[in-house]
């Protein structure tokens, strides 16, 4: 049966639209999957988690493990301090993640801004291989740098402070937020600052009062990328921090797994929890974070 | 209100030179034009005069005072820009307001500035928009607005209409040009524009290449072009221009193209012994009998109806001449006719120096 060329144009498009479809759906669960399984298996006892054929979901849900590192599960708080791991309140080092994460942000937005500001609008000799110079920073891997960084801070007496990793987290944070923020203040039109000028203000006020109420999608982006660089970071934090005082959530969750025992439930409990504060900011500011990427850094 | 004067500037990016010894006197209340093609530098001296651009030498004074190293915001301009340049995230009343309150003027006579404002430009419904929810023409208005409240020295425009469609661009440049008899302020207007500049202009400064070409009353400058460049700028069809040399024919003096077209002689002669350009209008170029002393045959090549007049292409020559005449019907396409320019309104030019020399 020959089939007439409306019929064949429609199937053609549902095919294709089938095949869209299908890659969405990978797309998702390649995103969502790992999130999913993080979550389900940090609600399923030690036993489930290991069944064979494995579990798809909990059979039979609990919150042992949040419990645990609340605090309120001494039993299994022993039976894991039995088997040499310990179990530590995970509440201060939540506190620490985001009194550390918050500091950071707001630091490196305050020296970003007028940093970014400086590259976007005046023009003087140094300013492009200063921005190159930001940008290779972020080309020296981490690792590298511990050891140095590490005797600075104990000559300076900031081991296992909070401080200690603000002023580090800050030295990568902030390169990049200049380029993020430079790109962004790129996009709005000079004329505005100019009309400004006319209109009375000087530089500075034009930044203030025009620039800046423009600028916040672009600023709220950095914000939230700078929170999020320093809430996930773990090689500093475990290796310049030593006790509750200071030490955060990556470093808490980590130590759940031994060197001859790991509890996965109390390590998943804890990612789920760690995921939580960045997960909720990124909800109320996505319109934002959106808007900042699309104009700073995919135009600019 | 203000004069301008502007002596002896100069303007250097780099090894590129914009400006050099460009002089220039607008007086108080006028309505100054700077028309020209685009890069010819008209919006950087316009950038200039508002203080947004540094100048590398030379003085520009308002009313007597120097104000060339003045910050702009000490210069007591109004500048409305090309892309009107509204503050996105404020209310056109706030962005009316925002030169007023950074100047320190109360709350009560800025209300009372702004709703006048408003009324005159017919923004009083708007007032609590913001540009966003403005069409072209509203926004076009709250630029003006913006500057009109603060009551400067001079107002400065920058292609302000040149982002209207053709319509409202006709309506807004009656609105400005009223807006200044009714200010009685000091206008430096700067439009590619021609027909803009010739229809608002009080005089008109026609730049080229970062130099005045020539500064005149609009009419002045359509009627006396003081040079090839201005010739061919101002007027719509371009001016007709010929190469010609000064000859003998039958005994008298005329001015003879390569290829055999006649004109007469100028009446000043001085000046005429080398090439000559020869141009006249459009407009006077004539239909002539063939019999008419100094016709030239020419061949109709193309007809074009604009609907006020028509135009009429002709082939004189290897010369290719547009003709306006009254809109009529021409049905000749291919016909050979023979023209004739007005001689009082034939233009010539020294074709060395470009200069008009009769």
């Amino acid at each position: 049966m020959r089939l007439s060329r409306k019929t064949r144009l429609a199937l053609r498009k549902a095919g294709r639209n089938a095949v869209l479809l299908c890659l969405a759906a990978i797309a998702m669960i390649y995103l969502i999957g790992p999130v999913y399984w993080m979550v389900s298996t940090s609600l399923m006892t030690e036993k489930e988690m290991f069944q064979v054929p494995p579990h798809w979901y909990p059979h039979d849900p609990s919150f042992h493990a949040y419990r645990a590192i609340f605090g309120f599960n001494p039993e299994l708080v022993a039976e894991v301090n039995a088997r040499g791991l310990q179990v530590q309140n995970i509440m201060p080092a939540l506190w620490n993640s985001i009194k550390t994460s918050v500091f950071v942000a707001f630091a490196t937005i305050l020296i970003a801004i007028p940093a970014a500001y400086s590259f976007a609008r005046l023009r003087f000799r140094l300013s492009l291989p200063l921005l190159m110079a930001y940008m290779m920073l972020r080309t020296v891997p981490s690792i590298v740098l511990v050891v140095p960084v590490f005797m600075v801070l104990r000559t300076i007496g900031l081991i296992d402070t909070t401080a200690s990793l603000v002023l580090v987290y800050c030295t990568f944070t902030v390169p990049f937020s200049i380029w993020l923020l430079q790109s962004y203040f790129k996009t709005i039109p000079i004329e505005l600052e100019e009309a400004a000028w006319v209109d009375g203000c000087g530089q500075l006020t034009a930044a203030i009062r025009i620039m800046l109420p423009l600028a916040v999608p672009g600023i709220v982006a950095t914000f939230i990328l700078a929170f999020m660089a320093s809430w996930s970071e773990f090689l500093y934090a475990v290796t310049f921090t030593k006790t509750l005082n200071s030490q955060t959530v990556t470093v808490i969750a980590s130590s759940f797994i031994g060197i001859e025992a790991a509890r996965f439930d109390l390590v998943l409990a804890a990612g789920v929890l760690s995921s939580l504060p960045p997960f909720i900011l990124a909800l109320i500011v996505q319109r934002y974070i959106v808007a900042g990427f699309a104009a700073g850094s995919l135009k600019g | 209100m203000a004069t301008i004067e502007i002596s002896d500037l100069h303007k250097r990016y780099g090894a590129v030179e914009i400006f050099r010894n460009l002089n220039l006197h607008v007086q108080d209340k006028e309505f100054v034009v700077l028309v020209g093609p685009s890069g010819c530098g008209k919006s950087t001296l316009l950038r200039m005069l508002a203080g947004l651009e540094d100048v590398t030498d030379g003085t520009i004074s308002f009313d007597g005072t120097d104000v060339t190293d003045l910050k702009p915001k000490h210069r007591d301009v109004a500048m409305v820009f090309q892309n009107y340049a509204l503050y996105p995230h404020m209310s056109v009343a706030k962005n009316m307001a925002f030169g007023l309150r950074m100047r320190g003027v109360t709350n009560a006579e800025i209300e009372q500035r702004v709703a006048a404002a408003a009324g005159v430009l017919g923004l009083t419904e708007y007032l609590e928009r913001h540009p966003r929810e403005l069409s072209g023409g509203q926004r076009q208005r709250v630029a003006m607005g913006r500057a009109i409240v603060r009551t400067p020295q001079v107002f400065l425009f920058d292609e302000p209409l040149s982002n209207l469609d053709a319509l409202l661009r006709v309506d807004m440049r009656a609105e400005v040009k009223s807006l200044h008899q009714r200010l009685n302020a000091t206008f430096v207007y700067v439009t590619h524009d021609q027909v803009e500049a010739m229809t608002m202009a009080d005089r008109m400064v026609v730049m080229n290449n970062g130099t005045i070409e020539q500064v005149g009353a609009p009419l002045q400058v359509y009627d006396k072009p003081a040079n090839v460049f201005v010739a061919s700028f101002i007027g719509s069809p371009a001016m007709n221009m010929i190469r010609a040399k000064p000859s003998v024919a039958n005994g008298q003096k005329v001015i003879r193209s390569d290829d055999g077209l006649t004109f007469p002689h100028p009446k000043n002669n001085t000046g005429c012994e080398g090439g000559l350009i020869v141009g006249f209008r459009p407009r006077d170029l004539n239909v002539v009998d063939k019999d008419t002393s100094g016709a030239i045959e020419a061949k109709v090549e193309i007809v074009e109806h604009t609907g006020v007049e028509t135009l009429v292409y002709v082939r004189a020559g290897s010369h290719k001449l547009c003709m306006s005449i009254d809109k009529q019907e021409w049905s000749g396409l291919g016909e050979s006719v023979c023209v004739l320019p007005d001689p009082a309104n034939t233009h010539y030019f020294d074709e060395t120096t470009k200069q008009r020399v009769g």
